[in-house]
C-alpha cells in the first residue's frame, strides 16, 4: 500500500523545470461610481519552479501573490501570458488535476461543512480510476495517519475540529491524488504560534520524504525561512527580487526586500542586523525596526516606472523608467537601478 | 521596589472573569494580579483563548452583562471595585485615565460618520471644550498620529482609509483626552509588516512624548520583544510568568513560555524542527487548583497537581542572576533554557 510514504526523492532531477510562468498579466474590471476601473493585479510576472523545489512568493497584501497562486491552480484565467507545465502549455485536464493541488488559507471556509472528514479527503480521488474503492478507503486512513489525525475521526464533521486540525485535513485532501506540485496559499497565517509550528513541521517532513514541488504563498518571511529554497518578492504585481532563501536573509539587496525583512519585529538579531543601520539602532527606546514611509499605492493606478519608487529612500529620476529584472553576479534577479 | 511604587499607575488585584451560569461556566480569567508603572510598556502575550483580551476589556468595563467580573483595580491612586462599578463611574475614567485601541479598526469606527467628526466627538464628549474647538483639536490629533493631508482626510469616511490609516485614527481617538494609560489590544495583527512597523513606531513615539504607560496585548512574541519593557505570559486564564522582556525571552523559566519561544519560526535555526506542544489548550470549565499546563508539560510530575503554583520569585533566581521582578508559577523551572538568538 506504500503509496503515501514512498521515498521518491532519490531519482529527482533538480534542474528539470516543472512549471514556468511567462510574462503573466491579470487585470480585474470593476465598476466604481458608474465608471469602469481596472485593477492591475499582475503586471508581467515570470519565474520558474524546478522539480522538487520549494519556492515562496512573498509580499504584502495587494501585491498579487494570491492571484498568481489561483491562476497557476487554474481557478482564474490570466489576461495575458503563458504558463508551461513540464514543457507543455498548462491546461487542466483530469490527468493534470491529479498532479497539482492546493491548500487554502482559511481552513474554516475551504472544507464542506456537510461532508465527513473521510469523504473530504477521499473526494479528489475520483480522478484516480486505477485503484479500487477499498484501496481508496485505505489511502484515506493512511493520509490521516500521515497528517497526525486519528483514524476514528474520519466520520466526524469539520466543525468538530480546531483550526490546526482543519488545516491538516486540508493538507491530507491536497495529498490525496499524490500530486507533484502543491500550491499553499498562506496555510499557517490563521493559526496560533504553537499550532503553526506543528503545521510547519508537517510540511517540512513532507518535503523531506517525497519529491514534491511547493509553491508557498505567504506574507510572513519568518515562516518562509523554514520551508523554502528560493524566494520571489513581489510588489504591486511585479517581481522585485528573486534569490535563494539564504542569500535573501543574509543580504537583501532590493530596497523593498530590505524594508520587508527589517520590518519584522523580532529578537533574532541576525535578521535585524542585516538591514538596520547604526543610526536607527542608536535610539534604544524605539523599536529596532527598519521603517519605510507611506503605504502601498493603489493597484488600480500603479506608479509609472519602478512601482516601489514612491516609498523608496534611494529613488531618483532614473526610477521613472522601469528597471528590468536583471541577473546579478551572485545569481539572483533584481529589478532595481540601485541595488545594494 | 518601594521607590517604584510611587510611579504606580495601575494595580490590578485578584481579577477574575466568569462567563455563563451554573453548570455552564467558563472561567476565562482566574485570579490574576499585576501592576503597570509610569511610562513603561507592559506586554501581555499568550495564545487564543488564554484570557489576555478578556482581562484588558474588563479594565475598560466593556465586557457586558454576561460576564461576572470580580477584583479591584487601583488606577492613579484611586481604588475601584470592578464588580460594583456603575456606568457613570466608567464614563469618568474611560478616555481620561485609560483608553483603548482595538484590533479591528473597521468594526470600531462608525461607517456613516466622517473621520474628523468621530475624532472630534471623542474630545467633545468630555465637555471640556466647544464643538468648534474640538474639531480644531481633532486636526491636531490626526496630525500627531502622522496622517498625511489632514485637511482632506478630515472629511472622508472610514472606508476611504487603509487599514494602517484607520488604526492611526483609532490611536488619535484613544489619545483625545490624554490618558496616562493606553491599552492596545492586538493593534497591528491585521496589518502588513511594513505598516505594522510604522504603527508600532508611532505608538512608541507618542508614549515617549506624552509620558504614557502602555499595555500591549499580542500573540506575537516578536512584537513583544520590540516594544515591551516588561512582559507577562498568560495560559489558561492565569499569568504563569512575568518579568523584564529580554529576560523572559532569553531565560524563559516556565515550560510553556519556553515552548512558545521554541515554536517561533524566527527564533529557531531554519534547519531545525520547531517545537510543538502536544495536546491542546485547556477547557476553562473549572478554576485550576493545579498547573493548567501540566497535561502538556514535559516536566510534569505529581507535585504539579497538588496545587496551583503561586506566581513568585523563584528560589533559583539568585543563582541564575535573574531580575527580582521575574516571577514564575512553576514547580520545576526550566533548568537550562535553550539558547535563543
Amino acid at each position: 500500500m506504500g503509496t503515501v510514504n514512498v521515498d521518491k526523492k532519490s531519482e529527482s532531477n533538480e534542474n528539470e523545470i516543472l512549471l514556468r510562468v511567462d510574462d503573466l498579466h491579470k487585470n480585474f474590471q470593476t465598476k466604481s461610481h458608474g465608471k469602469k476601473v481596472t485593477t492591475y493585479a499582475l503586471r508581467g510576472v515570470s519565474f520558474s519552479l524546478h522539480k522538487g523545489e520549494a519556492v515562496a512568493i512573498v509580499g504584502e497584501s495587494g501585491c498579487g501573490k494570491s492571484t498568481l497562486a489561483r491562476i497557476i491552480a487554474g481557478l482564474d484565467e490570466p489576461t495575458r501570458g503563458k504558463l508551461t507545465y513540464e514543457s507543455k502549455p498548462l491546461v487542466y485536464t483530469n490527468e493534470l488535476r491529479k498532479k497539482v493541488s492546493m491548500v487554502f488559507q482559511d481552513p474554516y471556509a475551504s472544507l464542506n461543512p456537510r461532508m465527513y472528514v473521510g469523504q473530504i479527503i477521499k473526494e479528489p480521488m475520483h480522478l484516480i480510476k486505477s485503484i479500487s474503492r477499498q484501496q481508496k478507503a485505505d489511502r484515506v486512513l493512511e493520509l490521516m495517519d500521515y497528517v497526525a489525525l486519528r483514524r476514528e475521526w474520519a466520520t466526524r464533521y469539520p466543525f468538530e475540529f480546531s483550526g490546526g486540525q482543519k488545516q491538516r485535513i486540508g493538507i491530507a485532501r491536497a495529498l490525496a491524488t499524490d500530486p507533484d506540485l502543491l500550491i499553499l496559499d498562506e496555510p499557517v497565517s490563521a493559526l496560533d504560534v504553537s499550532v503553526q509550528a506543528g503545521i510547519i513541521n508537517l510540511l517540512k517532513g513532507l518535503r523531506a520524504s517525497r519529491t514534491l514541488s511547493m509553491l508557498f504563498i505567504s506574507h510572513d518571511l519568518r515562516v518562509v525561512r523554514h520551508l523554502c529554497d528560493r524566494v520571489v518578492v513581489m510588489y504591486l504585481g511585479q517581481i522585485m527580487e528573486e534569490a535563494t532563501t539564504k542569500q535573501l536573509f543574509a543580504h537583501p539587496r532590493h530596497p523593498y526586500t530590505r524594508a520587508l525583512i527589517g520590518a519584522i519585529p523580532t529578537n533574532n538579531f541576525e535578521l535585524v542586523d542585516a538591514v538596520i543601520s547604526a543610526e536607527e539602532m542608536a535610539d534604544e527606546s524605539m523599536p529596532q525596526m527598519h521603517l519605510i514611509k507611506g503605504e502601498l499605492p493603489s493597484p488600480t493606478n500603479p506608479p509609472e516606472g519602478c512601482p516601489f519608487k514612491t516609498r523608496c529612500e534611494k529613488a531618483t529620476e532614473a526610477c521613472n523608467v522601469k528597471p528590468p529584472l536583471a541577473k546579478m553576479n551572485d545569481g539572483r534577479l533584481i529589478s532595481c537601478h540601485f541595488p545594494d | 521596589m518601594s521607590s517604584r511604587n510611587d510611579d504606580l499607575i495601575l494595580e490590578v488585584n485578584d481579577l477574575s472573569i466568569v462567563f455563563g451560569k451554573r453548570k455552564n461556566q467558563t472561567f476565562a480569567v482566574q485570579n490574576i494580579s499585576f501592576k503597570v508603572f509610569k511610562g513603561e510598556t507592559l506586554g501581555v502575550v499568550g495564545e487564543s483563548g488564554c484570557g489576555k483580551s478578556t482581562s484588558v476589556l474588563a479594565l475598560m468595563g466593556l465586557l457586558g452583562k454576561t460576564a461576572h467580573v470580580s477584583g479591584t483595580m487601583i488606577l492613579n491612586g484611586k481604588t475601584h471595585n470592578l464588580s460594583e462599578m456603575k456606568y457613570k463611574e466608567w464614563r469618568k475614567i474611560r478616555g481620561t485615565e485609560l483608553a483603548m485601541v482595538f484590533q479591528d479598526s473597521l468594526a470600531s469606527l462608525n461607517p456613516l460618520k466622517r473621520i474628523g467628526e468621530q475624532v472630534a466627538e471623542a474630545i467633545y464628549v468630555k465637555k471640556t471644550m466647544s464643538k468648534k474647538e474640538a474639531r480644531q483639536e481633532a486636526k491636531v490629533l490626526l496630525d500627531l498620529v502622522e496622517i498625511p493631508n489632514v485637511k482632506d482626510r478630515f472629511r472622508q469616511y472610514p472606508h476611504e482609509f487603509s487599514g494602517g490609516m484607520r488604526q492611526r485614527v483609532m490611536i488619535a481617538m484613544a489619545l483625545a483626552n490624554k490618558p496616562n494609560l493606553l491599552i492596545c489590544d492586538e493593534p497591528t495583527t491585521a496589518l502588513d509588516v511594513t505598516v505594522q512597523a510604522q504603527i508600532l513606531h508611532t505608538i512608541k513615539r507618542l508614549q515617549n512624548d506624552m509620558d504614557m504607560s502602555v499595555i500591549l496585548v499580542t500573540h506575537d512574541l516578536g512584537v513583544i520583544g520590540a516594544m515591551a519593557d516588561r512582559t507577562q505570559v498568560m495560559y489558561g486564564g492565569k499569568i504563569i510568568e512575568s518579568g523584564p522582556t529580554q529576560e523572559i525571552i532569553q531565560n524563559a523559566e516556565h515550560h510553556y513560555t519556553n515552548a512558545l519561544i521554541q515554536a517561533m519560526p524566527d527564533m529557531v535555526d531554519a534547519s531545525d524542527e520547531l517545537y510543538t506542544i502536544p495536546g491542546s489548550p485547556p477547557q476553562l470549565t473549572e478554576i485550576f487548583d493545579r498547573c493548567p499546563f501540566g497535561p502538556r508539560c514535559e516536566a510534569h510530575t505529581e507535585e504539579c497537581d497538588i496545587q496551583m503554583p503561586p506566581l513568585v520569585c523563584t528560589d533559583s533566581a539568585e543563582s541564575k542572576n535573574l531580575h527580582v521582578d521575574h516571577l514564575l508559577a512553576c514547580v520545576h523551572p526550566v533548568k537550562n533554557s535553550v539558547e535563543v538568538k
